[in-house]
């Protein structure tokens, strides 16, 4: 088990590296000079001197990336060309609404989803099973910015429930604060509940087939222990290994999301960086959104070898 | 050895000839599925119309009508105008070459090249170790981060959707065809075909592309909805087809600002999308059940 651990944990670090180097050098590889690209047509030459020296752009590519790798492991990524702030520092603000978001979309879709899934499979073929199918079928084919525009339009302009858009942190709303994630929660896990109803229904539905549940059955223990005991436990299983299939889909959603309901988080702070051509922020925020996705799919894979004994640690291919 | 070989080369046509048989029903009992055949019908149609635009559209998709600015869905505007009073039908029917356009150009470019990668990997070892850590490095972006990050060094522009998008989706296809080939060299009619010295070409081509095509093809149609989703998603983020370029995303993204007064503009655009990616979704799904050897128990009743 510490064998898989350790493996697994080192194959992140080669990998985060390479894509550290590949967005250096993408970096490099734009059109025209970074510094009258932020300064603009009309900055003197001189302004763009100081420009580069700050930004190092004037010592070797070699120096440069250095001092970015150097960066990303100290956790100094230098200063945003737009906002003259440091990038750490933008990162972390916009890091929490997002993993809020998205770990909050997750649990909620995991719970709705499973539900549905477990129910449909129990009452198969009745009139629940058939509405949760269709359901579960259109919710997979749902843009997640039209569903948020479409919640924003129901629940914040004609009926005048939720905000429109906004977002307030913890520490400063309390629980109130909730009540701005309702919309982008519920734009954001709806993909995701549509396909785990869907492999929840059809993995639970496999499950209740196997001989030991027809066993148990026959031993004339009560259903819901038959369902909760032997079936569900078995169907658990999907739903880790596809959480961590749903935290890409998340991911992409928030930074839709976030962008329709103007949460501060790391996909507005993406965006709105490409706009702005603040290259440095893009750059690092693509690299810690990607660097959490490795994380997280990490811990699903961990989880995952916890559940289920079949899996042989040292014969997995990292 | 003769003998075996004839023997063998007997049990090549016979099978060859039920799975002949079976394609043929393949398509009919793809058919007998109402949806998948709505699903086709309403791709198809989106296709001609998309290719035909210019003929089919009502309205010049750029041309502006101040005087009819936000005109209700109506007989002179069937889906209503923007805000700038230009035809929402048209904007979509022209919007719909540039999403299908590049769903359809993503989606044979990262076929043509994925399986062709993941037919190599699976066969050759040492092409594998290379191909496998570029999937890795390539996979390890979550999808739309991936494009994102593409889109903001290259910037706003179709093609340049099509190469993010095919970035994105090329090393998943890899993965897969790899993972079946791996599957079907190690059956026994792959061995007997080496045991007869059939080149790697002939078994690649005639015996692991032909199998391995049923879970592929139901993988393109996903990969097609995906791209759907991810090309108007970019373009509503502002970083995907520039605004000149009509777009279901652009349509989707310019009516945002509107939608209190304009509802159409939000909901038709959307519409669109959803249509077209739940069609992809259960076109998918009827070729998948066509597959599955269940199906054709309940056919043949």
């Amino acid at each position: 088990m510490l064998r898989f651990l350790l493996r697994r944990t080192l194959t992140i670090i080669p990998l985060t590296l390479v894509m550290a180097v590949m967005m250096f050098f993408l970096m490099r590889l734009l059109p025209g000079d970074p510094a009258l690209n932020i300064l603009g047509p009309e900055a003197t030459p001189e302004e763009i001197e100081t420009l580069k020296i700050e930004m190092c752009l004037d010592q070797p590519v070699y120096y440069q990336l250095a001092n970015w790798l150097g960066g990303i492991v100290t956790g100094d990524l230098g200063k945003s060309f737009y906002h003259d702030m440091p990038v750490s520092k933008m990162l972390f603000t916009a890091l929490i609404p997002t993993l809020k978001l998205t770990l909050l979309s997750l649990l909620f879709g995991i719970l709705i989803g499973t539900g549905a899934g477990v129910i449909s499979a129990i009452k198969q073929d009745s009139l629940v099973d058939r509405i949760i199918v269709v359901i579960s079928t259109s919710f997979m084919a749902v843009p997640h910015m039209w569903l948020g525009l479409l919640l924003v339009l129901l629940f914040g302009v004609v009926l005048g429930w939720l905000p429109v858009a906004g977002y307030e942190s913890f520490k400063d709303g309390g629980v109130v604060s909730l009540k701005y994630l309702i919309l982008p929660i519920l734009a954001m896990s709806t993909a995701e509940i549509g396909i785990l109803t869907k492999m929840v229904r059809a993995r639970m539905l496999d499950v209740l087939h196997q001989d030991y549940v027809l066993t148990a059955k026959s031993k004339g223990l009560p259903f819901w222990k038959v369902i909760l005991k032997h079936a569900f436990k078995n169907t658990l299983i999907t739903v880790v290994t596809l959480s961590g299939m749903m935290l890409a889909g998340l991911i992409g959603g928030a930074v839709i999301t976030e962008n329709i309901f103007a949460i501060p988080g790391m996909g507005r702070l993406i965006v709105t960086s490409i706009v702005r051509r603040d290259y440095l922020v893009v750059q690092s925020a693509i690299m810690l959104i990607t660097f959490l996705y490795l994380f997280l799919n990490f811990l699903v894979d961990i989880i995952y070898a916890f559940l289920d004994p079949r899996v042989s640690y040292g014969s997995l291919k990292g | 050895m003769n003998h075996a070989a004839t023997h063998l080369e007997d049990m090549k046509t016979t099978e060859a000839k039920t799975v002949k048989k079976r394609r043929e029903s393949g398509v009919k009992v793809l058919f007998r599925n109402p949806l998948a055949i709505l699903s086709f019908l309403y791709l198809t149609g989106t296709g001609l119309m998309a290719v035909f635009a210019p003929w089919v559209a009502p309205y010049d998709p750029n041309y502006m009508d101040i005087d009819a600015r936000f005109t209700a869905p109506g007989l002179q505007h069937w889906l209503g105008t923007d805000h700038l009073g230009r035809d929402v039908l048209s904007r979509m029917i022209h919007g719909a070459r540039t999403t299908m356009g590049v769903s359809v150009a993503v989606v044979i470019l990262s076929a043509f090249v994925g399986t062709s990668l993941g037919l190599i990997s699976g066969f050759f070892r040492r092409a594998d170790e290379i191909i496998m850590r570029v999937t890795d490095l390539l996979m390890a972006f979550p999808p739309l981060v991936g494009a994102l990050a593409v889109m903001a060094f290259l910037g706003p522009g179709v093609e340049n959707i099509v190469l993010a998008l095919f970035l994105v989706m090329v090393p998943r296809v890899a993965r897969i065809t790899r993972g079946e080939t791996l599957v079907l060299r190690e059956m026994t009619f792959i061995k007997a075909a080496q045991m007869m010295k059939a080149g790697t070409g002939r078994i690649i081509f005639r015996h692991i592309l032909p199998n391995a095509m049923s879970p592929l093809v139901v993988y393109f149609t996903l990969l097609f909805a995906g791209t759907i989703m991810a090309e108007a998603g970019l373009s509503f983020l502002g970083i995907g087809s520039p605004p000149e370029v009509p777009s279901w995303g652009i349509v989707l993204s310019e009516g945002r600002y509107y939608m209190r007064n304009a509802w159409w503009l939000t909901v038709m655009p959307g519409l669109a999308i959803f249509i077209a990616v739940l069609s992809c979704n259960l076109l998918g799904d009827g070729i998948r059940d066509v597959g599955d050897p269940r199906q054709y128990g309940r056919a043949r009743k």
